[in-house]
């Protein structure tokens, strides 16, 4: 193994190693810390050091090394822990991150960056005269003291029982652990008229009066660990005498535990209890070729279909079963090789405490971010290519949505405002979710501008959605003081085309005065898609399933021409523009027309539905999507190509593009050939 | 879900809540109850209730708070044992009060 790629591994663990660090000290921030939390944060803060040593990043040593002081005096319980060190604490992890990222991309840190914070961390250690201290516990006492019992708090995520979980079951696994008050919490439960009925909207806090360890407990949890917020804490003997009242006592009346349960587990205990690896480092590159392997895999596939099919059925009986196993087969292993392409979004995730806090403090605003879901897996290309959309309307939520504590007071919230983030797979797509409880859209004001700028017509009349829909307009977002009117809009265009790029969508909620959500559905993958197949002259095309709304055969009289917007289709009452393929991509021999043809009706974010017009539906598959940027070349309205059963290549449709582009459509001439010969 | 009426209050027609609580009946019991809403008295009887789930409670309770803050009249009666101690497990006593 070269020094290169020593370093290279060196970067992506600390880049790992400070990610759980950060986890850590949110534990810590939140009062969700066991025993074990500090001590892996000092095995973090370690290893960090340890490797940086071993290549000279002598700067990001002493820095490491004043952390693990005063790690080691936490740990130890000679420090008590509060606020003001886990802060510190924060504050080190954050400039360890700048030291790593400088010495990955070799640039430099200004001299005497660190110095403050190393003061910062000598102070703290040595605790001024006066300071209380925590008094030691003799070695003797230390192993595992169980505590008296336990205090759950469990809060399900909406979606928990539509995968199958039970509360009631939790409630009586954990009374064979031991007696267990319970009470529940209505306080999100909403008016029935407005209820979903699958959803989940009670929290309870369960008080375990038993003896049992951590891991007991947690077991019962196991398999709901990724559809709710959990909290266990452990609780000391004259908590769990008053928690022993009758059901429903007040959950207020329950203390948290006592910091002194940070120095109650012994390293080696911590370090028993801490799993194998069960995973291993492999370079990217090869992942990839094992995916584009598949993908030719499920092209030959295809095409041998094609051929049995042509066969008389009584010829060959056996190829016909051996190709549906084949099949089943080879989908299983496609989606396997997918998967090892998944990456939790937590890698996106965990870089956003560290922008709210600088942010906040730099805006004078008290913010606190509930990130939830972040275990959910998502391509690592798509997980790559979200942290600045996620960055960027994160960034609008403090600066523009969550007012100051002074105007929050005002309006009767909490000083303290909230952004909300969460991820969550639904229905085969990522659905990451950004909210805050901050102003809203003022959307008579935004009106206005738009009016201002031209955007809107001045008696146009506008519904919600759709005023909420000019904060994603270019031209809106580039005037500069839009943000201050509006609260939104500096570059929400660029966040859309972003998402777009993922083959995603963005969807915008908001409420004047009570906050903003934004709701980004992103696909799995983007190494395949279902498709349907369509035919435009000799040509074939495919549209991406997710966008179809429907197809149909128009009736002549339903067909109205339109002076220089082409035809639209009148459809229950509405009426949609039609584009016709075969003059959008110069197609010779294509059915020109509508009532002859097949009109195949897709949702665009930009132009509302769009009326595509193609000459036959040959079928729905799933396909691999190869580029075309790469292997020829940017064309408006096509998203890749794919290789079909019979070997011909098929261009993809990217119908946001084709939306774009469909005002020109009757004037402007054939924008590009039908297929490209480079793919051919 | 079956109705029924009510002998003591004529008005306000009941329900008979059905053996089989679990998720599949959460929207079926939704929509009864959010029609019972516009009753002046809702009665509902749980004497047959074999099996049991948390959304389905999570409805009850709702249609108990929604009642009140209508200020009609709820009440739970005859619930079996089964519904019963699934309302104590989840300390929900308060939430969905039973009438013995």
């Amino acid at each position: 193994m070269s020094f290169d790629h020593l370093r290279a591994t060196y970067f992506e663990e600390s880049a790992e190693l400070l990610e759980s660090a950060y986890a850590q000290l949110s534990d810590l921030a939140e009062g969700r810390e066991d025993g074990e939390t500090v001590h892996a944060l000092f095995r973090a803060i370690h290893s960090i050091k340890g490797g940086g040593g071993a290549f000279g990043f002598d700067r990001l040593v002493r820095l490491a090394h004043g952390m693990e002081t005063l790690l080691d005096l936490l740990r130890e319980g000679t420090l008590p822990l509060d606020a003001a060190q886990v802060a510190l604490l924060l504050r080190g992890a954050d400039a360890l991150a700048d030291l790593l990222a400088a010495e990955r991309g070799g640039t430099a840190v200004a001299a005497g960056f660190e110095d403050a914070l190393m003061q910062a961390f000598r102070i703290a250690a040595e605790a001024p005269a006066g300071a209380p201290r925590v008094v030691a516990a003799p070695a003797t006492a230390a192993p595992v003291d169980l505590p008296e019992g336990w205090r759950i708090d469990f809060r399900p995520r909406p979606e928990l029982f539509r995968n199958a979980n039970e509360p009631l079951l939790l409630v009586r696994q954990l009374q064979r652990l031991g007696p267990v008050t319970v009470t529940a919490d209505l306080t999100r439960l909403p008016p029935l008229e407005r209820m979903e009925a699958e959803d989940a909207y009670l929290d309870w806090h369960f008080v375990l009066q038993a003896a049992v360890p951590r891991g007991s407990v947690e077991e019962v949890f196991e398999f709901v660990a990724d559809d709710c917020e959990l909290t266990i804490s452990p609780i000391a003997a004259e908590v769990v005498a008053e928690a022993d009242t009758p059901q429903e006592a007040a959950p207020a009346e329950i203390a948290p535990v006592a910091a002194q349960a940070v120095a109650a587990t012994t390293p080696q205990a911590a370090a028993a209890s801490q799993p194998a690896a069960q995973s291993m480092r492999v370079d990217v590159q090869k992942i990839d070729r094992l995916v584009n392997l598949v993908g030719e895999m499920v092209i030959g596939q295809a095409m041998l279909v094609q051929h049995a099919g042509s066969l008389p059925p009584d010829l060959c009986p056996g190829l016909t079963a051996g190709l549906e196993t084949l099949s089943q087969h080879l989908r299983e292993l496609q989606e396997g090789v997918m998967s090892i392409r998944t990456q939790p979004v937590k890698s996106v995730f965990s870089r956003m405490p560290r922008l709210v806090r600088e942010l906040s403090a730099q805006l004078g605003k008290d913010v606190r971010l509930v990130v939830t879901g972040e275990s959910t897996e998502i391509d690592k290309t798509v997980v790559e290519q979200l942290a600045d959309p996620l960055t960027h309307l994160l960034r609008n939520a403090l600066d523009h949505g969550i007012e100051t504590p002074d105007q929050r007071e005002a309006a009767g919230k909490p000083r303290q405002g909230t952004v909300h983030l969460s991820a969550a797979q639904r229905s085969g797509r990522i659905v990451i979710e950004l909210s805050d409880d901050g102003r809203g859209i003022d959307r008579a004001r935004v009106l206005a501008r738009a009016r201002e700028r031209g955007l809107v017509a001045p008696d146009a009349v506008l519904s919600e959605s759709e005023i909420d829909e000019l904060i994603f307009l270019p031209s809106f977002s580039t005037a500069a003081t839009v943000s201050a009117v509006s609260g939104r809009g500096v570059g929400m265009d660029v966040v859309r085309r972003n998402i777009q790029a993922l083959g995603g969508r963005i969807a915008l909620e908001s409420r004047f005065g009570s906050g903003s959500r934004f709701l980004l559905s992103l696909p799995l993958t983007l190494a395949v898609l279902d498709g349907l197949v369509v035919s435009v002259g000799r040509e074939a095309y495919i549209l991406p399933i997710a966008a179809i709304v429907e197809s149909l055969r128009p009736r002549p009289e339903d067909i109205h021409a339109v002076v220089g917007r082409g035809d639209v289709l009148s459809i229950r009452g509405a009426y949609i523009p039609l584009l016709p393929l075969h003059r959008h991509f110069a197609v010779p021999e294509a059915e020109a027309d509508p009532s002859r043809g097949i009109v195949v009706i897709v949702e665009t974010d930009h132009a509302g539905q769009l009326g595509l017009l193609v000459d036959d539906l040959v079928g729905q598959q799933q396909v691999v999507v190869k580029s075309l940027e790469a292997n020829y070349g940017r064309v408006e309205g096509i998203g890749g190509a794919t290789i079909l059963g019979d070997g011909r290549v098929a261009l993809i449709l990217d119908i946001p593009g084709l939306g774009l582009g469909q005002g020109r459509v009757a004037a402007s001439a054939p924008r590009s050939p039908a297929t490209p010969s480079a793919l051919q | 879900m079956p109705h029924m009426t009510d002998p003591d209050s004529p008005e306000a027609s009941g329900l008979v809540l059905p053996a089989s609580l679990d998720l599949t009946q959460a929207e079926p019991l939704c929509q009864a109850l959010r029609e019972r809403l516009q009753d002046p008295a809702i009665w509902l009887d749980g004497g047959a209730v074999e099996r049991i789930s948390t959304p389905c409670l999570q409805l009850l309770a709702a249609a108990h708070a929604s009642a009140q803050a209508r200020g009609i009249p709820f009440r739970l009666r005859g619930a079996s044992a089964v519904l019963a101690s699934a309302i104590a497990d989840l300390g929900l006593s308060t939430a969905i009060p039973l009438e013995v």
